[in-house]
């Protein structure tokens, strides 16, 4: 193997190993080097990669469990917090795979892994009072926080089109009294553990959010008020239906239109 | 390999999945944050992202028979994220994501518990040019080897390894490092 070869393979996949390339680099000091730079590259990468997307849970204490592993474990899933990121489970930390060579800044990236150890403490006790502390009624705030979850929703004004409409209906076995025409946004949504349709319609005061719950029945008319919404979860005649409005809409009619 | 060849990403054999819809609905639901970070990456903008997630899990609910074991259910349900993520940019132009502005969104949510070596990297790794940061995704955040990178992508193992050494070559600029030599070319990269 030529040093050419060495620091492809090396570059590549800075952890892998094989036969030929440890005999290269037993011979072959300036490749040993590269591979522990690119080995404390690869510690920084994969704690850059872990914190992107908006959750700052997932960020500060998802590990890459399994992620070097394609067979291992699928993570258990656990109790879903609150918080903007409902759907975010709650998980233990996974520590960072450690270095296979450490490069001259490990005092300083060790003090930086035990302040996110700190973090990720800090968070998951956070996040373990939120989720001990939620409302009794955690059907309509997990319906807030769904909305809440998806604000954009609200913004449009154009009307569905029928087909797009009656396809996300016809997705969930949901049959409603709405017309595309008073449809600004429809969507499946995954909604405790069941795709949903979420429909925002236009009203004359207002837009109002519509989630049908097919597989959730209550037993009479719920309002609640959080979050800056006033909403109402009403029977129907197959589960439920959720009604929300930012702006103190009327959404009784709206719900008892839909619900009979 | 995981997922090959057909639309609908298969798993290997072994104890078939005994859960229930719940049970299966909730392993979906608990990796989401994996797929959101996933299709992050690969999307470069968060609201897309979202919807490619919500779309594979949606996907990955009708197919839900093909899936045979609970523990390939991370590398089927990324697969399927990023083939949706794939599909998108075949149906539809997307709008521009203004790269500047979403590299600030995430420098002032992750401000607070990052170093500014992160962050930069971070930066750097979101101006990699799609051929070199999609493989270099599947493989630290998927956890995909060569092999099913090279599966997945239709190309050749060398081509990706190629990509994959670029990819991290052009990294190391970041750190003060010399990058390395390019390879020769080798034929089949890309």
């Amino acid at each position: 193997m030529n040093c050419e070869r060495a620091r492809l393979l090396i570059g590549a996949e800075p952890y892998a190993t094989s036969q030929e390339l440890a005999e290269h680099l037993a011979t072959c000091a300036e490749c040993k080097q590269f591979q522990g730079e690119m080995v404390s590259l690869e510690n920084d990468l994969r704690r850059a990669l872990e914190g992107l997307p908006g959750s700052s849970m997932a960020s500060a204490t998802d590990g890459f469990a399994g992620a070097r592993a394609p067979e291992a474990t699928a993570p258990t899933p656990v109790a879903v917090t609150a918080g903007p990121s409902s759907v975010t489970p709650f998980r233990t930390p996974q520590p960072t795979p450690a270095p296979a060579e450490a490069s001259g800044s490990t005092r300083r990236r060790s003090l930086q892994r035990s302040g996110w150890a700190v973090a990720a403490s800090v968070l998951a006790l956070a996040t373990l009072s939120i989720w001990v502390f939620r409302p009794t009624n955690t059907l309509a705030h997990e319906v807030v926080l769904h909305v809440d979850n998806e604000a954009e929703s609200w913004n449009s004004s154009t009307p569905v089109d029928a087909h797009d409409l009656q396809a996300i209906l016809g997705k969930s076995g949901v049959t409603l009294k709405v017309t595309s025409n008073d449809v600004t946004y429809a969507r499946t949504c995954y909604f405790r553990g069941h795709f949903v349709p979420h429909l925002v319609m236009s009203t004359t005061e207002g837009p109002v959010t519509l989630l049908a719950l097919p597989d959730e029945q209550v037993q009479a008319r719920e309002s609640f008020k959080e979050g800056g919404y006033s909403g109402v979860i009403v029977p129907a005649e197959h589960g439920s239906i959720a009604v929300l409005a930012r702006d103190g809409a009327n959404i009784d009619a709206v719900a008892s239109k839909l619900a009979h | 390999m995981r997922n090959s060849g057909s639309d609908q990403p298969v798993s290997s054999g072994g104890p078939s999945v005994q859960a229930t819809q719940e049970s299966i609905a909730q392993l979906f639901e608990s990796m989401r944050p994996d797929l959101l970070r996933f299709a992050h990456w690969l999307a470069r903008d968060r609201v897309l992202a979202e919807d490619v997630v919500q779309e594979s899990l949606l996907r990955a609910w009708r197919s839900r028979e093909s899936l045979k074991e609970s523990t390939s259910a991370r590398a089927w349900l990324l697969t399927i994220v990023r083939r949706e993520h794939a599909r998108l940019y075949e149906r539809k132009r997307l709008e521009l994501v203004s790269l500047d502005e979403e590299i600030g969104k995430d420098d002032a949510a992750l401000a607070a518990d990052d170093d500014s070596e992160i962050q930069s990297l971070r930066a750097a790794i979101l101006k990699l040019p799609m051929e070199y940061r999609e493989p270099l995704i599947m493989q630290v955040l998927g956890g995909f080897s060569t092999d099913e990178i090279a599966a997945e992508l239709k190309l050749t193992a060398t081509a990706v390894l190629t990509r994959l050494f670029r990819a991290r070559n052009k990294l190391r600029a970041l750190y003060g490092l010399n990058p390395a030599p390019e390879m020769a070319t080798t034929g089949d990269a890309p």
